[in-house]
C-alpha cells in the first residue's frame, strides 16, 4: 500500500512539476483595440478656445510614435456653442494644422473665442472613411479661490494668510511675498465652492536645479530620482469649500505653482476611473483588485478626452526646516 | 446483644440506609424517566402502539449530547428483527414500532468506540441513555454505518460535514485551519495562497455568512487572510453549506460556514500545546463544579525575534503578530438544562518604522461574547436561547512626511435569538424562531488632520424563520421553510422560501432537490487578493438589497460502507448585486450605496460538482471537480456587456488523500484550477494631461475580466507520527506546502509610467515547509 501511495505521489509530482508557471510576458498585451480614434481636447474657461488633437490607439506591444498615429486631416471637425437652448451663432470649423486641429477665427467676428462658463460645446468629427466621432462639455461656472492659508499643525487657527494674484497676471513677487517652511502648518484653500462634481490640484516646483527638503531615512539614492517636480492628486470633493495640501507632495526648496481645476463631468470622469492621470499608481490586472478597467471617456465613436476646467492658483516659495 | 449482633445490626442499618438511598435516587430517576416517556408516548401514539426504546445518546467524558450517532435495536429472539434511527442534534433518538423483548442496542458514531447494550424493551415506551467513549482511532470502519445513516437523514444539498480528525488529516502550513481546509472542496476556491476568504460557487467570500458557535464573524482572518481567526485546536466541527440553504440561516446570499468549538470536559483537567514555526498554541480544559466546565485557548504567532533579527537598515522589514483567545464555560443542571458562556478576542498588529516622520501601523480583529441557554421541555420540546455580541474593527494610522493618514472602522453587532424545536414525533419535526440584531457601522477618514469622513449607522433587523422536516415516507424527507425579515434600513420586508426535497431510490442510490430565496443586506468592502481592513457596509435605502434564487440538484450513490459518490448540479440566478466603485473621490463625505457602489447588477453562476471519496480504511480521502460559469452585467461597467468575475473558474480538481499506519500518518493534497479572469491591456493610446499639462501614453484597459492568468495548481504534503511523552500522547509533524514549488500567478501589472518595460506577473508562495508539535499534558 505504501509503494502504492508514494507512486502516486511521485507520479502526481512530475505530471505538475512539469507544468511551468513562466510565459512570454508579450502574451499581456492583447491588441484588441488598436485604431481607435483618440480625441484630446480640454477647454478652460476664460481662456481661448483649445486647439485639439486626434490620433489612433497604437499596439501595446509595440513602440508608441505619434507620427504614425496621427489622424492627418477628417471630412468634419466642428464645435458647436449652445446657449439657453440654441446654437451659438455658426459651427467652429477646426482644420488640420500639422499634428493637431485648430480653428482659424473668422474675420469680423471679435477675434479669438475665450471659453465661456456655463456652456455646453458639441463636438462632431468624421474621418474621410465614414468614423464618427461626437461629444459634448458643459464648462463649469467662473472659479476663484480668496482665501490661501497656513493653518496651524492642529487646523483650527490661521498661521499665515498668503498673497493672491490673478491666474492671468501672476508676478512674480508673489513667490517673495508667500514664503512657507516646509511641513510647518497646512496648507488650506478657503474658497465658495461652485457646482461642480469635483477639483484636481496640480502642484509645480518651479526651480529645475533647487534641492530637496525631504530626507526620509528610508529613501535609497534612486527614489530621490523618481520625485517629479510635477504632481496631480486625484479627484477632491472639497465639499466643505476647502482644499489641504499635503506636505509629502512637496519634496523641492523653491518656487511652488499649485493650481486647483474646478472640473467638468467629462474631465472628473475620466480622472477618477483613471488612476494615472492623477498620480495613480499603475494598473494591475488579476486578484490585486479591480482598479484597472476601461476609463469613463464620454466619447461617442472613440475615446480620449472632450472636457473643460475653471482654474485658479497659487504661487509660494518653499524654505527648508532651519 | 453481642459484638458481632451488634455489627450486623449496624451494618443493616447502613444496608437498609443504602438501599432506602437508592430507592430514592431510583425513584427521581424513574419519575424523570416517566416525564421523559410520557412525552414521548404521547408523540408516539400519533404513529403506533407498539414499544419504542428513546434516550439521549452523550459522550461519557464530556457529557456533551451527541448528534448523528447510528442506534440500531436488534430483537436477540430474532436477529432478523431489526430498527434503527440516529439521533438528533440534541442527542436524543427514538426508535418506534419495537415488538416488546430483548434487544441488543448498538450505538455507533465516527470518533468513538461502538457500543453494545442489551435492554429490555416493554410497551409503551422503553428509556435507555447511551454514553459513548472516543474512539482512538479516527476512521473506525464500524463507526460509517453511522455516519451513512446520519446523512441518509439529511436531505440537504451541499452540505458538507467534516470533523475536528478528518480536518486535522489534511495537509496545512504550520497547523491546521479550519477554513483553508474547506478550499479543498469542490466548488470552493480561495482567491490566493494568502487568502483564506471563501469563493464558494461563483459567489463572493462576503456572500457566505461565517458563524462561530451560531454567532457571525465580520472577518475571519489573521495576517492578511493567511490564516483564519479559528485556533483548529477549539474547533469541533465546521459545517458547510455551499448553497440551497434551510430557513434557519439568513443573511446572505451564497453558503453558510458554522464552525462549532468543542464543549469543555467535565470530569477532569486536560492541557494540549503545540509549537509549529509559525504559531505556538495552548488549549486546557477542566471541571468547574460539580456539573459544569471550562475550556480556555490562546494561539500566538512568535516572530517578532525572527523579523528583527533580518532587519536590517537596507532592509526594512515590519513588525508583525497576531494572537487570539477563547474562552467557554459550560454547565448542565440536574434537570438538564444547559448554560453555555464562551468568547472570542482575536488581533493583529502590523508595524512598519520608516523614519521618524514616517510609519504604518495596522491593528484589526474581532471580539465575540455569546450566552446560551437550553431547556428541554420535554424530549420532543426543545427550545434554545442566545444573546450574543460580535464586533469587527480596524484602526489603520499612516503617517508620511508630517502628513498623517487614519482609516478606522468598527462594525458592532448584538443579537438575541430563540429557537424551539418540536418533535411531532420521529417523522416530523417543527422548528421555528426568531433573531433580532442591531447594528453600528462606523467609518472614519482623516486625512492631514482633516476629517474627511465620519460615518455612522445603526439598522437593526429581525428575522423570524420556521421549518418543517418531514420524513414523508419510508425513501422521502421533505424539509420545507420560510424565513421573513425586516431591515429598518428602507424599511423593508422580505419573505425567502427554502425548500430540501431527498429521495432514497435504493439502498445505494439518493436524489436531493433543494432551493430558495436569499436577501443581503450588509456589503463587504475588500481587496479581492487578501484581507486587511476590510468594512461592512448597510444596503441602504438608496439601493436594493441583493437577492439570490438557488436550485440545487444532487445525486448520491454509496455502493457500500467504503466510498460515496455525489454529483450536484446548481443554479444561482443573482439580481440587485453591487461592486465597489473604484471611483469614488477619497475626500467625499457622504456615504451611501448608491455613491459608494456601482448598483443594481445581475448576474448568474451554474455548474456540476462531482466527488468521490473513501470514507474508511487505513487510506482515505476524496476526489472532486467542478466546471462551473458565473457571469456578472452592471449597465456602468464593461459597457454593460455581461464579464466574469475574477472567480470564475471553469474546472477546479482536488484530491486529497491521507494514509495511517501505525503511528505514520501520510497526507497529500493536490488542486487545480483554470487560472483566474483579468483585464488585459489592449492598446496604447496618447492625451495631454490637462492638470499637469504633460503629453503622455496611457494604456487602455480590455474588455474587463477577458484574459485569464496561467492555470493554478499546487501540491501539499504532510507526515505525522504519534508518540507518548511523559505517558501523554503526541505527535510531531511535518509539513510542506506547495511541495513542487510552483510559482502560480497572482496578479499581472502593466507599468503605465515606463511603456519600454513589458508587464510584470506577481507570483504566489514558493514551498514552505513547517515543523510542529503538539502534545497533551
Amino acid at each position: 500500500m505504501s509503494r502504492r501511495f508514494l507512486s502516486c505521489l511521485l507520479a502526481a509530482w512530475l505530471f505538475v512539476g512539469g507544468c511551468s508557471a513562466d510565459r512570454n510576458l508579450g502574451e499581456l498585451l492583447v491588441p484588441d483595440d488598436v485604431g481607435v480614434l483618440v480625441l484630446d481636447g480640454f477647454l478652460v474657461v476664460g481662456r481661448p478656445l483649445p486647439a485639439m488633437r486626434l490620433t489612433r490607439t497604437a499596439n501595446p506591444d509595440a513602440t508608441f510614435e505619434l507620427e504614425q498615429i496621427t489622424v492627418p486631416d477628417v471630412a468634419r471637425f466642428l464645435v458647436r456653442i449652445w446657449r439657453d437652448g440654441q446654437v451659438l451663432g455658426d459651427p467652429i470649423e477646426y482644420r488640420y494644422n500639422p499634428n493637431i486641429f485648430a480653428y482659424q477665427p473668422a474675420p469680423g467676428v471679435g477675434g479669438v473665442h475665450r471659453v465661456l462658463p456655463d456652456t455646453r460645446y458639441d463636438l462632431e468629427i468624421v474621418t474621410w472613411a465614414e468614423e464618427r466621432l461626437t461629444a459634448t462639455t458643459t464648462t463649469p461656472p467662473a472659479f476663484s479661490i480668496p482665501e490661501w492659508v497656513i493653518l496651524d499643525e492642529a487646523g483650527e487657527s490661521t498661521m499665515q494668510t498668503l498673497t493672491h494674484y490673478d491666474e492671468v497676471t501672476f508676478p512674480d513677487q508673489v513667490y517673495k511675498e508667500n514664503e512657507v517652511v516646509y511641513s510647518v502648518g497646512l496648507l488650506e484653500a478657503q474658497f465658495e465652492r461652485p457646482d461642480v462634481p469635483a477639483f484636481q490640484v496640480g502642484i509645480f516646483s518651479l526651480d529645475l536645479d533647487s534641492d530637496y527638503v525631504i530626507d526620509p531615512d528610508f529613501f535609497e539614492e534612486e527614489d530621490f530620482e523618481d520625485l517629479d517636480r510635477i504632481g496631480s492628486s486625484p479627484p477632491l470633493a472639497g465639499e466643505d469649500g476647502t482644499l489641504r495640501l499635503p506636505w509629502f507632495a512637496i519634496y523641492f526648496e523653491g518656487r511652488y505653482k499649485v493650481k486647483i481645476y474646478a472640473m467638468d463631468q467629462n474631465f472628473y470622469d475620466l480622472v477618477r476611473s483613471a488612476p494615472e492621470l492623477s498620480g495613480g499608481g499603475p494598473g494591475f490586472g488579476g486578484q490585486i483588485g479591480d482598479n484597472f478597467e476601461r476609463p469613463i471617456f464620454n466619447i461617442e465613436g472613440g475615446i480620449g478626452l472632450f472636457g473643460s476646467a475653471a482654474v485658479d492658483s497659487i504661487g509660494f516659495f518653499v524654505k527648508p526646516r532651519p | 446483644m453481642s459484638e458481632t449482633d451488634e455489627m450486623s445490626s449496624i451494618k443493616a442499618v447502613a444496608m437498609g440506609r443504602i438501599v432506602a438511598m437508592r430507592r430514592m435516587n431510583r425513584a427521581r430517576r424513574l419519575i424523570t424517566f416517566l416525564v421523559l416517556i410520557a412525552a414521548t408516548t404521547l408523540g408516539a401514539t400519533h404513529t403506533s402502539r407498539a414499544a419504542n426504546l428513546t434516550g439521549t445518546v452523550s459522550d461519557g467524558a464530556s457529557r456533551e449530547a451527541l448528534g448523528f450517532v447510528n442506534v440500531v435495536a436488534i430483537l436477540l429472539a430474532d436477529e432478523n428483527e431489526r430498527r434503527g434511527a440516529s439521533s438528533d442534534g440534541d442527542g436524543v433518538y427514538l426508535i418506534e414500532k419495537l415488538r416488546p423483548g430483548t434487544y441488543r442496542v448498538m450505538a455507533s458514531r465516527i470518533g468513538y468506540e461502538t457500543r453494545t447494550d442489551t435492554v429490555r424493551v416493554t410497551e409503551p415506551v422503553s428509556r435507555f441513555d447511551i454514553r459513548m467513549s472516543e474512539s482512538a482511532l479516527p476512521f473506525d470502519p464500524v463507526d460509517v454505518t453511522g455516519d451513512r445513516l446520519a446523512k441518509e437523514k439529511e436531505v440537504q444539498t451541499g452540505l458538507v460535514s467534516l470533523d475536528t480528525e478528518a480536518l486535522k488529516a489534511l495537509p496545512s502550513i504550520g497547523e491546521f485551519d479550519p477554513i483553508r481546509s474547506l478550499q479543498l472542496l469542490p466548488g470552493v476556491q480561495a482567491a490566493s495562497d494568502i487568502s483564506s476568504g471563501l469563493y464558494i460557487r461563483g459567489g463572493g467570500p462576503d456572500q457566505t455568512l461565517v458563524l462561530l458557535d451560531q454567532v457571525p464573524v465580520y472577518n475571519p482572518t489573521h495576517a492578511f487572510g493567511f490564516f483564519s481567526t479559528f485556533n483548529g485546536d477549539l474547533v469541533d466541527r465546521v459545517k458547510l453549506y455551499k448553497g440551497a440553504y434551510p430557513a434557519e440561516y439568513g443573511g446572505r446570499l451564497g453558503g453558510v460556514v458554522e464552525i462549532q468549538t468543542k464543549d469543555p470536559k467535565v470530569d477532569e483537567f486536560e492541557g494540549f500545546a503545540g509549537l509549529s514555526t509559525i504559531t505556538s498554541r495552548v488549549t486546557m480544559q477542566g471541571k468547574a463544579g460539580s456539573r459544569g466546565g471550562w475550556l480556555f485557548g490562546a494561539r500566538r504567532t512568535f516572530l517578532e525575534p525572527l523579523l528583527s533579527a533580518i532587519r536590517t537598515e537596507d532592509n526594512e522589514i515590519p513588525s508583525y503578530y497576531f494572537y487570539d483567545l477563547n474562552g467557554k464555560y459550560f454547565y448542565e443542571s440536574r434537570d438538564g438544562d444547559q448554560v453555555t458562556v464562551s468568547a472570542y478576542n482575536g488581533r493583529d498588529n502590523l508595524r512598519f518604522d520608516l523614519d521618524e516622520d514616517s510609519f504604518i501601523n495596522l491593528r484589526w480583529g474581532n471580539t465575540l461574547l455569546s450566552t446560551s441557554y437550553s431547556h428541554i421541555f420535554a424530549t420532543a420540546f426543545l427550545t434554545n436561547f442566545r444573546l450574543s455580541m460580535s464586533e469587527y474593527r480596524s484602526d489603520n494610522d499612516v503617517q508620511i512626511f508630517t502628513t498623517p493618514f487614519s482609516v478606522d472602522n468598527r462594525l458592532f453587532d448584538l443579537s438575541a435569538r430563540a429557537d424551539v424545536t418540536y418533535e411531532l414525533n420521529s417523522n416530523r419535526r417543527w422548528t421555528t424562531g426568531v433573531l433580532a440584531s442591531t447594528y453600528k457601522f462606523e467609518f472614519k477618514q482623516t486625512f492631514n488632520e482633516d476629517e474627511q469622513l465620519d460615518y455612522e449607522r445603526t439598522p437593526y433587523d429581525v428575522s423570524v424563520y420556521i421549518q418543517d422536516d418531514w420524513q414523508a415516507t419510508e425513501t422521502t424527507r421533505i424539509q420545507t421553510g420560510l424565513r421573513g425579515r425586516y431591515f429598518s434600513d428602507g424599511d423593508r420586508y422580505l419573505a425567502e422560501p427554502r425548500f430540501s426535497i431527498g429521495q432514497r431510490l435504493n439502498d445505494q442510490w439518493r436524489m436531493k432537490l433543494g432551493g430558495g430565496l436569499y436577501n443581503q443586506y450588509l456589503q463587504l468592502i475588500t481587496t479581492e487578493g487578501f484581507s486587511a481592513g476590510d468594512f461592512y457596509v448597510p444596503i441602504d435605502e438608496t439601493a436594493e438589497p441583493g437577492q439570490s434564487k438557488q436550485i440545487v440538484f444532487g445525486l448520491e450513490y454509496e455502493p457500500s460502507d467504503e466510498f460515496q459518490y455525489t454529483a450536484e448540479y446548481y443554479f444561482t440566478d443573482l439580481a440587485n448585486l453591487v461592486v465597489l466603485d473604484n471611483r469614488v473621490t477619497p475626500d467625499q463625505e457622504e456615504i451611501t450605496a448608491e455613491t459608494l457602489f456601482v448598483t443594481d447588477g445581475s448576474g448568474w453562476a451554474s455548474g456540476v460538482e462531482l466527488f468521490a471519496q473513501r470514507r474508511v480504511g487505513n487510506l482515505t480521502g476524496w476526489i472532486g471537480y467542478t466546471l462551473g460559469w458565473t457571469r456578472r452585467t452592471f449597465s456602468e461597467l464593461n459597457g454593460g456587456d455581461p464579464f466574469p468575475p475574477k472567480y470564475d473558474r471553469r474546472n477546479d480538481f482536488s484530491a486529497v488523500a491521507t494514509w495511517k499506519r501505525g503511528p505514520w500518518t501520510y497526507g497529500a493534497s493536490l488542486v487545480y484550477g483554470t487560472g483566474q479572469a483579468f483585464t488585459p491591456a489592449t492598446a496604447l493610446y496618447a492625451l495631454q494631461n490637462p492638470t499637469e499639462d504633460l503629453y503622455e501614453v496611457f494604456v487602455l484597459p480590455g474588455e474587463r475580466n477577458s484574459a485569464r492568468l496561467l492555470p493554478y495548481h499546487r501540491m501539499d504534503v504532510s507526515v505525522t507520527r504519534d508518540f507518548t511523552m511523559f505517558g501523554k500522547q503526541a505527535k510531531w509533524m511535518v509539513q510542506v506546502f506547495n511541495i513542487y514549488s510552483r510559482r502560480n500567478e497572482w496578479f499581472v501589472q502593466y507599468n503605465t509610467e515606463d511603456l519600454s518595460t513589458m508587464p510584470e506577473v506577481f507570483k504566489m508562495l514558493p514551498l514552505i515547509p513547517s515543523l510542529g508539535v503538539e502534545f497533551d499534558f
